[in-house]
């Protein structure tokens, strides 16, 4: 036999020697009984839980439909002037001036003028 | 029921050494080992009276299923993520450390081999087992078996002629 094979059996040989055991056949033979013990009620248990969960599903999901809640209202999107407030500034009195913006621009003044004119025009 | 199981207990106290033994050489470690070995008396127990009856030894089922419970995927992957102890740990305390530097190199690339390489060398090299029995235990033809001792015996071969320093740089 080549040396490597040589080698291998004597170090699996070596190693093996040194390892000592202390199982005991009564200590596997109770843990063997108590693992069947719950191998035996395992499968009651687990369909002990499924019935469980069948049964509080079935009881739970009638209820759960028959409360029907009404529908939300909608949330306005836009902020209604009377909500803007104007922050107030101290030792400042606020002043409305005459020369506040107008309501229209003159673009839009121009297009009036121009379709009030068109239109008595045709009237006329 | 007590003839089983003084039976179960006789066959325990006269082959348990054997067979931690062989689980020590495949998974590495003796606790591993004890568990392993623990593991499948617990599962073999319930069927004692029909193992020990049967024509077959007794010896030989228990190292069987030894074996198929350490290349099971279960065991893989509960293993998976505990490492061999070191040598600060008591275990290696009880392993007294092997002198031979040729025996340690050979051990720890033992300990690297793909599990069905290493059970195939173990059984052939350790529990001296033709082909035909390591098939029989493995699950698999004798071609494969042919290759799985080849194979592992190449890679061992390659860290035996392996120089001092290139072995401590592959550490």
């Amino acid at each position: 036999m080549s040396e490597p094979e040589d080698q291998l059996r004597r170090m699996l040989a070596a190693r093996a020697d040194q390892v000592r055991s202390n199982l005991s056949g009564p200590a596997i033979r109770a843990r063997a009984r108590s693992r069947s013990a719950v191998r035996r009620y395992a499968p009651l248990a687990a369909a002990a839980a499924v019935l469980a969960v069948l049964v509080v599903s079935l009881v739970l999901v009638p209820r759960g439909g028959s409360e029907q809640q009404p529908p939300a209202a909608p949330v306005p999107t836009m902020q209604s002037p009377t909500t803007l407030e104007p922050t107030p500034r101290t030792g400042l009195t606020t002043t409305v001036s005459p020369t506040t913006a107008p309501a229209t621009s003159p673009s839009a003044t121009l297009a009036t003028t121009r379709q009030t004119t068109s239109a008595a025009g045709a009237a006329g | 029921m007590l003839d089983e199981a003084a039976s179960f207990d006789e066959f325990v106290h006269q082959h348990q050494q054997a067979l931690v033994r062989y689980a020590v050489l495949l998974s590495g470690a003796r606790a591993d080992a004890e568990d392993l070995v623990q593991e499948v008396l617990t599962r073999v127990y319930p069927r004692w009276a029909e193992v020990s009856g049967s024509a077959g030894s007794a010896y030989a089922y228990v190292r069987r299923a030894i074996t198929n419970e350490y290349l099971s995927w279960r065991r893989r992957w509960s293993t998976r993520h505990i490492w061999p102890a070191g040598s600060e740990l008591p275990e290696r305390e009880h392993l007294d450390p092997l002198r031979d530097e040729h025996d340690e190199r050979l051990w720890q690339l033992l300990r690297e081999l793909p599990r069905q390489q290493r059970a195939a060398v173990v059984l052939r090299y350790y529990e001296d087992l033709d082909d035909t029995e390591i098939a029989g235990i493995l699950g698999c033809r004798q071609t494969t078996v042919r290759a799985h001792v080849s194979r592992g015996l190449a890679a061992l071969r390659s860290a035996i002629a392996m120089p001092e320093r290139a072995w401590r740089n592959h550490e």
